[in-house]
């Protein structure tokens, strides 16, 4: 346990350091039975408590609530169980994503939800969030990969969410707890699906004049029945600043627009596909189409996209990645507004997506000891959400509504949407101590008169 | 009760009263039909207010499922008017429908795109809404083949006669709670499905059926658990055997070069559509008279067990499907309180599908209560907290 104010200091905000508030203390369980008692004291001393993972969260789902205790599941790494015939594996929460793939390597098998933090980020926290990742286009976020959960509940008891063998009988708890943002319980195990090593992978890297062609192509790709493992898109700001950090890859910088595009399956299907996926983009006046040449060549090409917040990172002292999703064929018309929007701002956004998917993440580099930028970047992010939401998007595609979009919800639902999720908050957690405030806003009146509903935000962002 | 409270709602047209009908030993007293979804919402209120029980009606071809309602009667709420909207978007790949759409008329729509869905049930009478609320599967099917994981959206009406939206209509979205999926899998006992946005997939280039013929059950599921440590990744696989003689199946779909490819690691010979077919018309049975249908449940490589376990109870295990670690099979209803017994001591997961009333209200037919009911009793009083869904219904009798 930590609980002097200079350790606590780390735990202030996770991955979205704009948000901050003030844990009592930090506690490391290492087992089900320690969560559960941590619980229970929190329970006996009327104390609210904030499930965390690795921290590399993006909307403030694990920034503490205001004298909170915050359940760190680091120390809960054990991979307990690992089922190569029924192809499952049960992990504690605190296993890093990209661990238990390189586990279960030998066994031809992998973890397949790979968010760009994988070498960083928790079996628990994905859970949490139903993150997803470039390969979310073929093989699904989370939730389609998560069998079943022991979870504590914010009382202190342990229940079991679906069943190991991935059969469905009575409400998906399960489910419904997948992305609920730690406010429902905290997760102490977890069984996961696991997917065999695709046999043969390929990608293809196209760069394009403009981006509206590199959308098009996506749309053609799709439509022609290819399902890619990923489809993702870099704009020329990204690509400059890939090209100019470590995560170089070899991105033409001269294009306006990268598509990566990776093909995986049976080596001759991904053969065809490839062909076709090169002839799509060059009809789309693709100024070059390149196929990695071997494996090397693949993960460098990964690299820049994976790497690409970070080398964004050396643009400014803030980097604040948005995440957003449109229907697909609006991304053109979607992104072209958003940067200018941006411009009226005086800000310049950098595009990196999940074109498959549409799914945005338009990215703002700023220096928050600027107040008055800070400003201008809350209400661009604001902005941006509603041309997504007017274009029939949704808040977010995978980083989570956190404390961050808490309040836009409103954006996209009524109270009859919200109500129901109410109900099934209070359905987990009647005392409203685990995470609270977060994800789902109180009903209006509620919002003034509980100070906890405030949220943790020392920076209202 | 009188239903002239529904027929202010609905007007005298769209409210029956109904004689003689039963479900499980309830007498339904009428049928109301909606016509929008505001209208479901306000017989949902209506109901709410009167106290009257409920039973969601899509085709009817799965109300046998679930245990006996706990209510005096019950109002039969039939969506077959909810054949609107219907929006198919072949460019987002998704299409939204109303519940009362039948599965032929969806397949019908997708497919004059050159798409499906997962959807692409056999049932003719089946709707849109009561395989979402039955969470419906047939033969095909494998772990990447989950109906719950197909659903972008749906609109609900509930029982304080509000109707609310979850998800959305894009393919990633994880804005608040997942209620798409809280109401999959729920038979309408914590709100009525008014509208289903699902997946569009585009129709596989090539679909192939192979079987190999089997002279024990033992061959059999050597061969199937081969095929399912195999890279042949089949859409479906099943296991059918019967007086000494039978077959595994499996179903390829993809690419022609993919599926040739595949159906080259595991050898096979191509077999009808028909063979398939069948497979489906069994899951879709009812039981002769006297017999209960049991679904027994574990993983994948438990398959095996569950066929002799079934039989070990001696019941007539039909059909497996070993992907997914699912047997069928019909028991005499005599012997089913003591299998009920004998699952729960040796952990077998078992839910008697279809039963007579007299079977049904002696056993739960989902089988032990897990440690969740209370979680799903209290989530169900604050969706419903007159009870009027189809109240005991599900799981732990909620
Ligand atoms: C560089 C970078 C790249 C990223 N790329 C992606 C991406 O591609 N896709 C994507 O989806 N996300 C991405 N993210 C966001 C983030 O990595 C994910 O949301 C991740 O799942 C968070 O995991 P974590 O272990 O860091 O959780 P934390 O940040 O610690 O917590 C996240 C949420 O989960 C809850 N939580 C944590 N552990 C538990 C538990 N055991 N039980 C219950 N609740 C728990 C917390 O309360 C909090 O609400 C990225 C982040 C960064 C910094
Ligand atoms: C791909 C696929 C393949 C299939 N293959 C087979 C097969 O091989 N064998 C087989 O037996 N079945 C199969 N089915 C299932 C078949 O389609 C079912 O008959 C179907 O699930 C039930 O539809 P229904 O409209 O008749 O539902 P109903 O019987 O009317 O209702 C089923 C349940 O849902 C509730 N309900 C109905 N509508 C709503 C609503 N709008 N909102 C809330 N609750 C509601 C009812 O109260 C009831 O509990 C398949 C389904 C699919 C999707």
């Amino acid at each position: 346990m930590l609980h002097r104010p200079s350790d606590l200091f780390v735990y202030e905000s996770d991955a979205l350091t704009l948000l901050r508030g003030r844990p009592c203390a930090v506690v490391f369980p290492e087992t089900t039975d320690e969560v559960s008692a941590v619980v229970r004291l929190c329970n006996e001393y009327e104390l609210p408590f904030v499930p965390r993972g690795a921290g590399t969260g993006l909307s403030g789902g694990a920034t503490p609530v205001e004298g909170c205790v915050i359940v760190e599941c680091s120390r809960m790494t054990r991979i307990l169980e690992v089922d190569a015939t029924n192809r499952c594996a049960t992990v504690q929460p605190g296993v890093i994503n990209a661990h238990l793939s390189e586990f279960v390597a030998p066994l031809g098998l992998h973890y397949a939800p790979d968010p760009s933090s994988e070498s960083a980020c928790t079996i628990g926290g994905n859970v949490a969030e139903n993150s997803g990742g470039p390969h979310t286009l073929k093989y699904g976020t989370t939730s389609p990969h998560v069998l079943a959960l022991e979870i504590v509940l914010p009382e202190g008891s342990v229940v079991h969410l679906g069943r190991g063998d991935g059969h469905h009988l009575g409400y998906d708890l399960r489910g419904v707890f997948v992305g609920s943002e730690g406010t429902l319980g905290i997760v102490t195990a977890a069984t996961v699906r696991l997917v065999p090593i695709p046999e043969r992978i390929e990608a293809v890297l196209a760069s394009f004049p403009a981006l509206v062609p590199a959308c098009e192509a996506v749309s053609a790709i799709i439509a022609e029945g290819i399902v890619p493992a990923a489809l993702e898109m870099m704009d020329d700001r990204t690509i400059a600043a890939v090209e100019a950090s470590v995560y170089a890859a070899g991105y033409p910088r001269d294009a306006k627009a990268v598509l990566l595009i990776e093909l995986d399956g049976t080596p001759e299907a991904v053969e065809d596909e490839c062909v076709a996926v090169e002839r799509i983009c060059r009809a789309h006046s693709a100024i070059e189409v390149r196929r990695a040449r071997d494996a090397e060549e693949r993960q460098a090409f990964w690299r820049g996209r994976k790497g690409a917040f970070g080398a964004m990172g050396r643009l400014a002292p803030d980097l604040y990645v948005h995440d957003a999703v449109v229907p697909r064929t609006r991304l053109p018309e979607v992104v072209d507004r958003i940067t200018r929007v941006a411009e009226g701002y005086g800000l310049r956004v950098a595009n990196v997506f999940h074109a498959g998917d549409g799914n945005l993440h338009p990215n703002l580099s700023f220096d928050q000891r600027d107040p008055e930028m800070l400003s201008r970047v809350r209400r661009l992010g604001e902005e941006i959400l509603r041309i997504c939401i007017e274009a029939g998007g949704v808040l977010s595609g995978e980083h989570g509504i956190g404390l961050e979009k808490r309040d836009y919800m409103r954006l996209l639902f009524g109270e009859e949407d919200l109500e129901p999720m109410r109900w099934v908050h209070d359905t987990f957690d009647p005392e409203d101590r685990c995470n609270p405030g977060k994800a789902i806003p109180s009903p209006r009146a509620c919002t003034e008169s509980n100070p906890r509903h405030r949220g943790a935000a020392v920076v209202r962002f | 009760m009188s239903l002239a409270v529904f027929e202010r709602v609905l007007g005298a047209e769209y409210v029956r009263t109904v004689d003689e009908e039963r479900l499980d030993g309830v007498p339904i007293i009428g049928e109301v039909r909606p016509g929008t979804s505001e209208e479901v919402a306000a017989c949902l209120r209506v109901a709410t207010e009167e106290g009257q029980a409920l039973l969601a009606c899509g085709g009817g071809s799965k109300l046998a499922w679930g245990n006996t309602p706990d209510a005096s009667t019950l109002v039969r709420l039939s969506l077959s008017r909810l054949d609107h909207p219907f929006e198919l978007d072949a460019a987002e790949g998704f299409a939204t429908a109303g519940v009362g759409i039948s599965l032929a008329r969806l397949r019908e729509g997708a497919s004059a795109l050159g798409k499906c869905t997962l959807l692409d049930g056999p049932h003719e009478r089946a709707t849109v809404g009561g395989s979402v609320a039955a969470d419906a599967f047939g033969a095909t099917i494998n772990r990447d083949r989950r109906l719950r994981d197909e659903l972008l959206g749906l609109q609900v009406a509930l029982p304080c006669g509000s109707l609310a939206r979850a998800g959305g209509r894009v393919v990633k979205n994880v804005t608040g709670y997942d209620l798409v999926r809280l109401h999959c899998g729920a038979y309408g006992t914590l709100g009525v499905i008014t509208d289903v946005t699902l997946r569009l997939r585009p129709i596989p280039e090539q679909r192939s059926i192979l079987t190999r013929r089997v002279s024990s059950t033992d061959e059999a599921f050597r061969l199937a658990g081969e095929l399912g440590e195999s890279r042949v990744e089949p859409a479906g696989a099943a296991v059918r055997f019967r007086d000494g003689d039978g077959f595994l199946a499996w179903v390829l779909e993809g690419s022609e070069a993919g599926v040739r490819a595949r159906a080259a690691r595991f050898e096979g010979e191509i077999a009808e559509a028909r063979v398939w077919e069948e497979i489906d018309e069994i899951l879709a049975s009812v039981p002769p008279d006297g017999c209960a249908r049991l679904r027994v449940l574990g993983r994948p490589s438990d398959t095996e067990t569950l066929w002799r376990w079934l039989e070990g109870i001696g019941g007539k295990p039909a059909v497996a499907l070993p992907l997914v670690g699912l047997v069928f099979g019909d028991l005499v209803e005599e012997a089913v309180p003591d299998a009920v017994g004998a699952a729960r001591a040796s952990g077998t997961a078992v839910f008697v599908e279809h039963a007579s009333p007299p079977l049904k209200g002696r056993i739960d037919v989902f089988g032990p209560a897990p440690d969740t009911t209370p979680l799903m009793r209290a989530l169900k009083t604050r969706f419903d907290p007159n009870r009027v869904l189809a109240p005991g219904r599900l799981v732990g009798r909620v």
